[in-house]
């Protein structure tokens, strides 16, 4: 028996890649737009329960915000998340909401890092219907969330995507995103698209290897779910 | 010396070569010279960038110890150079961009006085010296586990590492970021030597009678369920005994 039997291995964990979902469960999604938000998330999940390098690497985390901004599900993986089912009330604190998403990111990637846990760059991913209820564009605070979120960006501190779905107010949420990400508006009844499309890039990005660069499926185009305005 | 690099098992699932490569020999008696590479998955020819980069690195280190007066501390980083300018005229006369060729390369040479040791890119260098271990260089602690710093960059010199150990030492070992987290603790401060990954990796290289039956070996180790199970990239693992 070869000696080579008794090596051990340093790290024998799989690096992680956390993705956090910001979900906008405010009044007006009630209806249709709930509905749809709960079966594409199912798909999702689904989804990333298919890939078993996925299920070991993707660590994600919950919030939304209407009634009040909750994590639902802290950082976890797919295996473990709870059975979620979102429901649709009250008003649109996204301020506040996108701040906690930012903390944490920040707060998981100083955990990876104490337990050496190598991590992928992580995924802030926002869908939202309004604007925020909390905030005024002409806030100090709004343009503080602003320049914390184009900072991080620009510092590769994580990624930060933006979904509108109608009727959101899209020359806010341009606002936000920087400007090499617009926000995309989903089309009209796409959300289970838009999910797939969402896992597929989780997945891709949690099997990438040293110096790959993981290529996205473009959301927009005639068969995408998404579209870019440009007014 | 004894290594070689194994293809991991995404790329044996996708039916893509492996883009990792070494070279290593003993050149008249007295120095040992091992040159790794790995390609970037992100480049298509990377197999071929990676496998002419380390050819080129240890004929460079050859030519070098030919003439008189070379110190073996200079050698490392002009295998680096040269092996970035052998990718270069292969991008031209191919009409490629040299960022098809990507890969990261690690150079040492050694004698019994002392190693030296270069690179750019993922991948370590691990010696033992009076019984301890110790990482002699080691890839740039980036925050995101996929980004790396090839040497076909036009900015590779600020990736470049160089260090040297001008006592001797026993062992050696040059591996690739498949091997790395199996071999590297991770720590808050950077990457310390993993004991209960080198003491037997040593041990079976001072323990080899047939050099064909040990490479075969540390292949099935390097294609083994251990190596692969959290860490499916291509592997390359050389060492020395010194």
């Amino acid at each position: 028996m070869s000696v080579l039997n008794e090596v051990e291995i340093a790290n024998p964990q799989h690096p992680h890649c956390a993705t956090l979902l910001l979900l906008d469960v405010s009044g007006s999604m009630q209806g249709d737009k709930i509905k749809q938000l709960n079966e594409g998330f199912q798909v999702f999940k689904d989804d990333l329960l298919q890939d078993d390098l996925a299920r070991k690497r993707v660590d994600l985390a919950i919030i939304t915000f209407g009634e009040d901004v909750k994590v639902v599900s802290d950082f976890t993986s797919v295996d473990t998340l709870p059975e979620l089912n979102f429901e649709a009330s009250g008003l649109t604190p996204m301020g506040y909401a996108l701040n906690l998403a930012i903390d944490k990111i920040e707060q998981r990637k100083a955990e990876y890092r104490s337990k050496g846990i190598d991590y992928y760059r992580p995924w802030i991913f926002m869908i939202t219907d309004g604007e925020p209820t909390d905030m005024k564009p002409s806030d100090s605070q709004w343009k503080a969330l602003i320049s914390r979120i184009h900072t991080g960006e620009a510092e590769k501190r994580f990624l930060f995507f933006v979904v509108g779905v109608e009727p959101a107010n899209m020359q806010i949420l341009k606002e936000l995103t920087p400007h090499t990400r617009l926000p995309l508006k989903l089309k009209k009844d796409k959300f289970r698209e838009m999910f797939t499309w969402l896992s597929r890039s989780t997945r891709k990005t949690s099997t990438s290897k040293v110096g790959d660069v993981v290529t996205l499926d473009t959301p927009t185009g005639p068969n995408g779910w998404g579209e870019i305005e440009t007014s | 010396m004894l290594g070689v690099s194994v293809a991991g098992y995404l790329h044996l699932k996708e039916g893509l070569p492996c883009q990792d490569a070494c070279k290593y020999l003993i050149h008249k008696d007295n120095y040992g010279l091992i040159a790794v590479a790995d390609g970037l998955g992100s480049a298509f020819l990377s197999h071929i960038g990676a496998q002419k980069a380390v050819e080129k690195a240890i004929e460079t280190a050859i030519k070098l110890l030919e003439v008189n007066n070379t110190s073996l501390a200079d050698i490392p980083i002009k295998m680096i150079e040269f092996s970035r300018y052998a990718l270069i005229e292969i991008a031209e006369q191919e009409g490629l961009n040299l960022s098809n060729l990507a890969t990261t390369l690690i150079t040492v040479a050694f004698d019994k006085r002392g190693i030296h040791s270069a690179q750019v890119g993922d991948g370590a260098v691990v010696v033992q010296i009076n019984g301890q271990l110790k990482i002699l260089t080691c890839s740039l602690n980036f925050e995101y586990v996929n980004e790396v710093m090839p040497i076909t960059t036009e900015d590779y010199l600020d990736g470049l590492i160089f260090e040297s150990i001008n006592n001797p030492v026993d062992f050696v070992s040059v591996f690739t970021d498949g091997c790395q987290r199996a071999a590297l603790k991770k720590t808050e401060i950077g990457y310390e030597p993993f004991e209960g990954f080198f003491r037997p990796v040593f041990d079976f290289a001072t323990k080899i009678n047939h050099i064909e039956q040990a490479n075969k070996e540390l292949e099935e180790f390097l294609m083994s369920k251990k190596m692969s199970e959290y860490f499916e990239d291509d592997k390359t693992l050389v060492i020395g005994v010194i």
